[in-house]
């Protein structure tokens, strides 16, 4: 049932983009969701546009992994572009039943705020595919790391995400197995009211907790086992490296921003 | 001069005040290259004796458990201890930290402060001692129980111990997976040079060693090298111990009146004796 | 998952005949498919091609079958490490959920939890307990009170005796013999176990890399030693000693030495024949 599914959809590769320096990756994803509020004409949403789809190129990313990423957000772009198409009331009036009436305006807007989610979308969807999970959490850790001056527990954080990437495989094979278990043992999880199937989960959740504390003991015992005693004094097997690609990277989103900063009406 | 790796001098211990002692007066003593086997059933206490051999649980007071000299009631021994005695656990899927072998298999370097150039190559040291080193980029949800096991021992070997503890580490897996890290350790054991504690409740996994340590109830019933201990066949059942096969064919025959000259810990000791047997008649 | 990238034929043209009451093997190594196997016996998983016939119920490719629930009442299933599937506040609540789910009422329930915590040697002190506060043998135990609670009519076992020590697995493989052979029970076991399968099967079904490799009798099986290693198994340990014994003695033994009673005897003759 769920035993092969992909972690955080990363598709390895060995493009540019692939290359980048996570920390960079997310510095431009990051500037991309500032820039894309900037823009407010059809000009500077076609530059962002061709942006991406460059983006996406260089990457060598099958778009249609992109559009798989996209999809179950669709419902939502179509909502958002309903909800400002019917309350924005400027412009031309196209279209009017009692109270109900469409304005040109309200379709441009609708359309815009359609488009600016698409591209958010489209941009992190690319982070995922191309950024494996634990140079994501390496990146966030490095980025964020100035806060532990002020208490945050980084490192802890950082570990508690890749652990927890570690074990969604393993916790996706056992809710299998138990699922397969109760099922032997009568249980309808699909069919009945909602109460009935809500009723269902209790025999799948309660053994799955207690599995998941019994692994946090024995795993919390190997890492200790293992001279775990925090970050403090730790090495890392992969260090980041900020090379002059990912300077360059930067700038060419920074420029980004200056031409839609002129553009933008 | 074989050298004295780890000393225990009159171990008790309770996990609560007011409970029962779960270990009590034991005293042991296991020497550098070694195979040393722990047996005993569940709850004979023997897998809280192995947590006292890398600082898991401190004795109460000092000069109880000493690792290469170092007393581990001193909170200062604790980490130079865990470099020394690394552990191995029953649950394959339970020690792997992170999500691919290479990582994983750093996690205790990176603990320990391995340089980040130094790291690279003891991986591969590592990983090729368990014959593992085509799986470095694998995620740990797509190997086997025996191969968890193996990049287990390898994130210890990469850290250069002196022992090696299995605390019932083939219990989880099917014999294929059991072959294979009794094979990888005892290769350790032999080339390395590596002191081996293998935990078990299987007698038959401790044939082969230099020492058997028999647990019950908290104390050492038994301890020497394998031919002593199956000599007390009966301290052993009451272990809640099995014989290992050709034992229990031996001790059958050994009823009907057949007399052996040593106990037959292998097949083929025991065909060995049976031919003596029959020429002699 | 058809349409995957990682789709795979988890089984290949596999033709199997269960007699009632027979007591059936199935080995191989992990991944040979043998899980795969009896988890369609009880319609958990559902075949691409073929079909398959459990009494009267047949379960038959790209149709939809509404018997699942009797099925699964007929076939009960043990998983591997079975004490991780229990759930509720107290352990005859827990034996009382499969009953429960196949529509028998709570007093009819309560009455079967009764019934059956003797033949897994557990006494009624443990009704009120929470599983969770048990030993690990006896959780097991629970477990399998849980699935045998509903009489089913066959029983599978997948590695029922996994994790647990020699003298633990001897216990465990006792209930079961004694339970087919009282309850006239069809038993299907998934094991690693040769011995077991050598003393306990009629019918020994080998698996290799979702195919069978060979089935028969144990002595069928287990007397071509060469075609079991090519798939890397091994024969009982009673065979291998009495191969070895063979080759050392340049004599013959019967085939079917998978006991250390019948094995003992055979030695004994060896010894007295030379006597004479």
């Amino acid at each position: 049932m769920f035993q092969n599914i992909i972690i955080g959809q990363y598709v390895a590769g060995n493009s540019f983009i692939h290359n980048l320096d996570p920390r960079s990756k997310l510095t431009i994803t990051f500037l991309f969701v500032l820039i894309v509020f900037l823009a407010n004409n059809w000009l500077t949403y076609l530059v962002l546009f061709l942006s991406v789809l460059t983006a996406i190129m260089i990457s060598k990313v099958s778009p249609g992994y992109i559009y798989k990423g996209m999809k179950p957000i669709f419902l939502l772009v179509i909502a958002m572009f309903i909800l400002h198409g019917v309350l924005t009331k400027e412009g031309e009036l196209l279209f009017a039943l009692g109270w109900f009436e469409v304005y040109l305006g309200g379709i441009i807007q609708g359309l815009f705020i359609a488009f600016r989610l698409l591209l958010l979308i489209m941009m992190t969807t690319l982070l995922t595919l191309t950024t494996a999970p634990i140079q994501l959490t390496d990146g966030l850790e490095n980025i964020f790391g100035p806060l532990r001056r002020y208490n945050v527990p980084v490192h802890e954080l950082a570990l508690m995400m890749s652990i927890s990437l570690r074990f969604i495989p393993t916790l996706l094979q056992e809710t299998e197995k138990i699922m397969k278990a109760q099922m032997a043992r009568g249980v309808d999880f699909t069919g009945g009211s909602i109460t009935r199937r809500i009723k269902a989960i209790i025999p799948l959740l309660v053994p799955l907790f207690m599995q998941s504390f019994r692994r946090a003991e024995d795993l919390a015992t190997a890492m200790e086992a293992r001279g775990y005693r925090g970050g403090e004094g730790r090495t890392r097997l992969r260090e980041l490296e900020w090379a002059q690609k990912d300077t360059v990277a930067v700038c060419l989103i920074v420029a980004i921003g200056f031409i839609l900063f002129f553009l933008m009406s | 001069m074989i050298k004295e790796l780890i000393k225990i001098n009159d171990l008790s211990f309770k996990y609560e005040e007011d409970g029962e002692e779960v270990l009590r007066n034991i005293d042991l003593c296991i020497c550098e290259g070694e195979w040393v086997s722990i047996v005993g059933h569940n709850g004979s206490g023997k897998s809280t004796l192995a947590k006292f051999l890398n600082g898991l649980l401190i004795p109460y007071k000092p000069n109880v458990v000493s690792i290469e000299g170092l007393d581990t009631v001193n909170e200062e021994n604790i980490w130079e201890v865990r470099k020394k005695v690394g552990m191995v656990f029953q649950n394959p899927d339970n020690q792997m930290v992170a999500t691919t072998v290479q990582d994983d298999v750093a996690f205790g370097l990176e603990n320990i402060g391995v340089p980040q150039g130094e790291m690279s190559a003891r991986i591969d040291w590592a990983l090729k001692r368990v014959n593992m080193e085509s799986f470095s980029n694998y995620e740990p949800h797509r190997l086997s129980g025996g191969q968890k096991q193996r990049i287990a021992i390898a994130g210890i070997l990469a850290m250069r111990p002196s022992v090696l503890i299995l605390d019932e580490a083939t219990s989880m897996l099917d014999p294929m997976g059991r072959e294979e890290v009794l094979d990888t350790v005892w290769k350790l054991c032999k080339d390395e040079g590596i002191t081996i504690i293998n935990i078990t409740h299987d007698l038959e996994e401790t044939v082969h060693s230099d020492k058997v340590i028999v647990m019950k109830k908290g104390t050492i019933s038994i301890q020497g090298d394998p031919q002593e201990v199956f000599q007390h066949k009966e301290k052993l059942t009451e272990a809640g111990l099995e014989l290992p096969f050709p034992l229990q064919m031996q001790n059958d025959l050994m009823v009907k009146g057949y007399k052996f000259s040593t106990a037959c810990l292998t097949k083929e000791d025991l065909v060995n004796e049976l031919w003596k047997l029959k020429s002699k008649i | 998952m058809p349409n995957t990238p990682f789709e795979h034929q988890a089984l290949t043209n596999i033709n199997l005949n269960i007699k009632s009451g027979q007591f059936v093997a199935i080995i191989g190594h992990t991944g040979s498919g043998k899980s795969t196997i009896v988890q369609h016996l009880n319609g958990l998983l559902k075949p691409t091609k073929g079909s398959i016939q459990i009494g009267d119920i047949v379960i038959e490719a790209n149709k939809k079958n509404k018997d699942f629930k009797k099925l699964r009442q007929l076939v009960g299933m043990v998983f591997q490490y079975p004490e991780h599937q229990l759930f509720d506040e107290t352990v005859e609540k827990d034996i009382a959920f499969g009953p429960l789910n196949f529509g028998f009422t709570k007093e009819e329930a309560f009455k079967k939890v009764l019934d059956v915590l003797p033949l897994v040697k557990l006494g009624n002190e443990v009704l009120q307990k929470s599983p969770f506060d048990l030993s690990g043998g006896q959780k097991r135990r629970v477990a399998i009170a849980g699935v045998l609670v509903s009489k089913p009519r066959v029983l599978v076992l997948d590695e029922p005796t996994a994790g647990l020590d020699p003298v633990g697995r001897k216990q465990m493989m006792e209930l079961f013999t004694t339970l087919h052979k009282k309850e006239k029970l069809t038993t299907v076991l998934v094991t690693h176990n040769m011995e077991f399968a050598a003393m306990y099967a009629d019918l020994v079904v080998v698996m290799d890399r979702s195919n069978i490799w060979m089935q028969g009798t144990p002595e069928e099986i287990f007397k071509s030693p060469e075609k079991l290693k090519e798939i890397g198994l091994n024969v009982p340990e009673t065979v291998q000693l009495a191969m070895m014994l063979e080759e050392n003695f340049k004599t013959e033994l019967p085939k079917n030495l998978f006991t250390k009673e019948s094995l003992l005897n055979s030695i004994t003759m060896l010894l007295e024949k030379e006597k004479i």
